[in-house]
């Protein structure tokens, strides 16, 4: 099977995987195309790190769908949270539009009912309110914990009835 | 041979940066932000940091809600031309990117002769058909109607208004919407009573007529008393979203005395209401507060010719700390107060030469429409058309 190489683009993954990948796929990714316009010859191979072949399936899958007109039809519902927190890393370095913009929202509603400190260890964030400006916070805003679809803090009991 | 890249499982990035991090929280509702504010100092400020901000705002407002699947912008104009005559209300559909289309729709026919302060109630359609109000001095008139089939339903008068021969009825109606549990279309509205003056009220025949409430079904075709302490509605900005009325009311529970600004929330389905209070900053003299819904979101628009143009959206209802100071603007010279909002962003206002104007919250330009309006009984609702029989059923 022929192919004209000018159409296609060589993307290596982290993980030593070789993708041959349309021009117009590698349109979409900034950082790529950044890479081939600042190339003075025809470039071979580009490597992209940070992104894994499981993580370019996905990229692949999505924009079959969205060239169809069926992005909508796109999932990560199969990916947990650190998963999917990956792939928007690696989507994020890529610099694609679209699809982290469908991403972050993904995140979103994953973390919506998330307690304060789940969203810390996600994020890789240090809790960095002292003591007494955290009480203060927390007591400030302690509305925004309740209900009872909202994650409660692990340090938190349970307060009786 | 290339040098491989050495394949790696281990996860090399745990941080999340901040502008990735911004992303991500632009687009949470507003009750998991406040939460987040407990993370870390500065998602604490997210509502001060001007770049957060910003991606919150056009996330906000690009965001399509599906509220507003479908639906078109009805603009009803109160004028009255020939100033000291009559008042007559105008009710036009627009369409288009910028309202270029303004189509000219004429009422039902119960309002021909009399087409004067007409509210579409609660701003909103269900399965195509609005809620027509109008009272005219002694003249009370409500009905359902379907702009796109023509039919209309005139809704019953109700046996408690002429409870004494000796009282006149005051109407208020508070909200129109759907009980999606009975599949059933209401409308609630308050009744206060007064004694006709100089008529003698027989000892024998007194009767002290309490103020009530009232909620019509479509279902069973009548009117029933509502055993419920509710303040009433003190504007003209009436709301339904999801089965739930939304007004808000400067009175007490018993509609005598003079409270703080509430709004109130009644869900039509458990016949229940909630209140939620404003924040003592959300109220000044010279304020004039606009309760709307804004891309889908309970909002208050505090507007001062001068001085102020803020929208805060509700969090949470019933929760007086989650009124979010989301948008703050420059005040618009000459325009003087606001009329509603639309499908994306679009807040309508009336300006004090009476022309009335639409503002892009993403461009913040203003456009006029080309009708002017007086007095504030001009609205806009929100209208999804259908071709079903009015109820549906």
């Amino acid at each position: 099977m022929a192919s004209s190489s000018s159409n296609l683009i060589s993307l290596k993954t982290s993980d030593g995987t070789v993708f041959k990948v349309e021009r117009a796929l590698a349109k979409t990714m900034k950082t790529v195309q950044a890479i081939i316009e600042e190339a003075d010859a025809n470039i071979y191979m580009i490597p992209i790190h940070n992104v894994f072949s499981h993580h370019m399936d996905m990229i692949i899958d999505y924009y079959k769908l969205s060239v169809a007109g069926k992005s909508k039809e796109f999932s990560v519902e199969k990916l947990d949270n650190d998963e999917l927190k990956d792939f928007l890393l690696a989507v994020h370095y890529l610099n694609m539009e679209d699809l982290f913009e469908v991403l972050t929202q993904a995140v979103a509603d994953r973390l919506e009912k998330k307690s304060v400190g789940y969203v810390r260890k996600y994020f890789g964030i240090e809790n960095d309110f002292t003591p007494e400006e955290y009480a203060a916070i927390r007591k400030k805003n302690d509305w925004a914990f309740k209900g009872d679809d909202i994650e409660p803090e692990e340090d938190e009991e349970k307060q009786e009835e | 041979m290339e040098k491989s890249m050495g394949a790696t499982n281990a996860k090399v990035i745990n941080h999340i940066p901040e502008d990735l991090a911004f992303s991500i929280l632009s687009k949470l509702p507003l009750k998991s932000l406040k939460r987040f504010g407990c993370v870390r100092r500065s998602w604490a400020l997210l509502f001060e940091n001007l770049h957060f901000l910003n991606m919150y705002r056009n996330y906000f407002i690009s965001n399509n809600h599906s509220y507003y699947d479908g639906t078109s912008i009805l603009l009803n104009q109160t004028n009255n031309p020939l100033h000291g005559e009559a008042f007559h209300s105008t009710l036009y559909l627009l369409s288009g990117e910028r309202f270029e289309n303004m189509v000219k729709l004429d009422w039902p026919p119960p309002f021909h002769e009399d087409d004067s302060f007409i509210e579409i109630l609660s701003k909103t359609s269900v399965n195509g058909t609005l809620c027509l109000a109008q009272k005219n001095g002694m003249d009370l008139k409500c009905l359902f109607w379907n702009p796109t089939t023509d039919e209309f339903k005139i809704i019953p008068s109700s046996p408690f208004l002429y409870q004494s021969p000796y009282m006149e009825p005051t109407v208020n109606f508070n909200g129109f919407g759907y009980d999606h549990v009975k599949d059933d279309y209401k409308v609630l509205r308050w009744l206060c009573f007064f004694n006709i003056t100089d008529v003698e009220v027989p000892w024998e025949d007194y009767l002290d007529v309490d103020a009530m409430w009232e909620i019509y079904s479509l279902r069973s075709n009548s009117w029933t008393k509502l055993d419920i302490e509710m303040p009433t509605s003190a504007s003209n900005e009436k709301l339904h979203v999801d089965g739930v009325c939304h007004w808000w009311s400067i009175n007490d529970d018993i509609n005598c005395y003079d409270s703080p600004p509430r709004l109130v929330s009644f869900d039509l389905c458990n016949e229940v209401f909630l209140t939620t209070h404003l924040s003592s900053d959300m109220i000044g003299p010279l304020n004039i507060l606009h309760l709307t819904l804004l891309n889908g979101f309970i909002a208050f628009i505090i507007y001062d010719q001068t001085t102020t143009f803020h929208i805060r959206i509700l969090g949470e209802l019933g929760v007086k700390e989650s009124w979010t100071k989301v948008f703050i603007l420059e005040p618009l010279p000459s325009i003087e107060h606001p009329i509603g909002a639309g499908r994306k962003g679009e807040i309508f206002f009336r300006k004090d030469d009476d022309e009335l104007v639409w503002f892009d919250l993403s461009t913040q330009m203003i456009e006029e429409l080309g009708v002017k309006g007086r007095e504030h009984c001009c609205h806009i609702a929100i209208y999804k058309d259908s071709l079903l029989p009015i109820g549906g059923f």
